[in-house]
């Protein structure tokens, strides 16, 4: 079903209940005294509430009338109502003070009426008066002590922004720290990578130099090679020149004294002799030319040794070199210690500080939750001066009606009972625990 | 159109106040009713209480169609909300309110048959 349909089921639901509850009253009219209820009217007035209902059941009338008259119809049947109310609301208001009334007039006329005002009601009422007097008393030194807490909470507000600032300043101070220690760690990287660095430079060097001197060993054996190899040569040179000039010598010799001896009859003889020389002489340049051969290596071998020797200058410049870089890796050396000395310094002086923040923060954080226990416990006896307050103040309002002495006198007198009992010592409690406490805040700030 | 809408939520306005006075007055009167019919007065407030929520939602739905523009642009589902409350209020409000008036009827009605009932007696005996 549709929910227009059931809006419509609705509206006739709520018709006939209304039309069933008007049959239903009118019935109870003529039957029963309706005199003795006292919202009758009211009630006849609330079953006019129908007539709204009802149009907006009727069909044929326009949307906008309808509305209209609906609307009409809803506020006067209202205006009806609350007059209604009203009015029986005055009349039987009216009737309840002329029966007060009647009480009180009738009491008027008792014998004992001035005995029992004087004896019984005065003296409660002084006692009333008192009371009132004393609670006014009281309002007045709770309203004092209010301000005062009041006073005494700004004071401690004003000081939680000055150490909240604090706390600020120092959180700053913390990041600053943290910024510097993260420069510290890089400056430390950077240090370390320079001193890596020269570990391996001086390391290099010194393999260089041990390389060197493994050179020049081997140069100077070489040399020292060179020169001895040069020695036999210069003597085989000169004991080969020797033999050969005299063998050469001899066999000059030899053939010209064979030649004056064999003038004539050994002319063959001669030839083959000169062809024997022809040979020698052969032999001796390939001797010469072997020799100039040899020469001609020494020559290479001096070369080379002037090479070696010029190498080994070179060598001696490159060993001054890396004296020189050496020298400078020491004083770079020395200068990183002294980088690292000061690093070292920094960091101690870095965690001492960091040490003191902490130690700073920890004292901040402990004041911090002593105040913030000293505001709860403030907020507490405020709570408890205002419950007090409140108390006092509901003693106040059960004192005004004076139409009823007994009730008011049994409340008073109970109150009573129990304040004087309770209230000097709570409040002289409060007092001595506010002025602990007050004093322990003091002492916190160092006041 | 504006003008009559206009007068319809100024007239609900009116029947608005009208009858939290007498939602007040019916509370106050309830004080010096009997006891044995203070049920019928109960039910008699919370039938008109049925009725001042349901007063409430109509001139919500109204106050929705004369500010539309303005109420638009904070919630633009406005319309779609009033129309609910609409529907509620006429599927369960109203007959609440009738319902709640009958039971306050039926009530009085009963203690008061009894008590005649019982003054019956007591004239027969």
């Amino acid at each position: 079903m549709a929910l227009s349909d059931y809006l419509i089921l609705q509206h006739y639901l709520t018709v006939i209940l209304l039309i069933i509850a008007a049959v239903l009253w009118y019935k109870l009219k003529q039957s029963a005294d309706i005199s003795q209820l006292r919202g009758s009217r009211m009630y006849s007035t609330a079953l006019l509430l129908t007539l709204p209902f009802l149009i907006s059941v009727i069909t044929f009338i326009p949307d906008q009338i309808e509305v209209m008259l609906k609307q009409l119809l809803l506020l006067l049947i209202f205006i009806l109502l609350a007059v209604a109310g009203i009015r029986s609301y005055r009349e039987a208001f009216k009737e309840r003070k002329d029966l007060l009334r009647e009480l009180y007039e009738g009491a008027e006329k008792h014998p004992i009426r001035l005995e029992f005002a004087k004896h019984i009601v005065e003296p409660e009422i002084h006692k009333i008066m008192d009371v009132k007097e004393k609670h006014l008393l009281e309002r007045k030194s709770l309203q004092a002590k209010e301000r005062a807490l009041i006073h005494r909470e700004e004071q401690l507000q004003k000081k939680v922004d000055r150490l909240e600032n604090l706390h600020k300043q120092l959180k700053e101070q913390e990041a600053k720290l943290v910024t510097m220690k993260q420069e510290l760690k890089e400056k430390e990287r950077s240090a370390g990578q320079k001193i890596d660095v020269a570990a391996k430079k001086q390391s290099e060097l010194q393999a260089t130099q041990q390389r060197q001197t493994e050179r020049d060993a081997r140069y100077a054996e070489k040399i020292k090679a060179l020169d001895q190899k040069e020695a036999k040569l210069h003597e085989e040179y000169s004991t080969m020149k020797a033999e050969l000039k005299k063998k050469f010598d001899q066999l000059i010799l030899e053939q010209r004294e064979s030649l004056k001896k064999q003038t004539t009859k050994q002319d063959l003889y001669v030839k083959e002799r000169e062809d024997d020389l022809k040979k020698y002489r052969e032999e001796l340049n390939q001797r010469k030319d072997e020799l100039h051969k040899k020469r001609k290596e020494v020559d290479d071998m001096k070369q080379e040794l002037v090479d070696i020797k010029e190498e080994r200058s070179y060598l001696q410049r490159e060993r001054e070199k890396y004296q020189t870089v050496k020298e400078d890796a020491l004083s770079t050396r020395t200068k990183l210690k002294k980088e690292q000395h000061d690093f070292e310094k920094d960091r101690s002086d870095v965690l001492a500080l960091q040490e003191s923040v902490k130690r700073h923060e920890t004292k901040l954080k402990r004041r911090e939750e002593d105040l913030r226990k000293d505001i709860e416990r403030l907020r507490e006896r405020e709570a408890e001066a205002k419950r007090s307050l409140e108390e006092a103040r509901r003693g106040k309002d059960k004192i005004k009606p004076f139409s009823e002495p007994h009730s008011i006198v049994w409340t008073t007198a109970d109150k009573k009972d129990k304040k004087t009992t309770n209230k000097t010592s709570s409040r002289g409690g409060i007092v001595a625990e506010l002025k602990s406490h007050v004093n322990h805040v003091l002492d916190l700030f160092g006041f | 159109m504006a003008a009559f809408e206009q007068a319809i939520l100024g007239m609900d306005v009116l029947a608005l106040f009208f009858c939290l006075v007498t939602l007040v007055y019916i509370k106050r009167n309830r004080e010096y009713e009997r006891m044995e019919l203070e049920n019928g007065l109960n039910a008699l407030l919370f039938g008109v209480f049925f009725l001042f929520i349901s007063l409430l939602v109509h001139a919500l739905v109204y106050a929705e169609k004369n500010f539309h523009d303005t109420l638009v642009l904070s919630l633009p589902e406005a319309a779609t909300y009033a129309g609910y409350l609409m529907n509620i209020a006429d599927l369960a409000l109203v007959p609440l309110f009738a319902v709640c008036f009958f039971v306050a009827l039926l009530f009085v009605y009963r203690q008061l048959a009894k008590e005649k009932r019982a003054d019956k007696k007591a004239k027969s005996d």
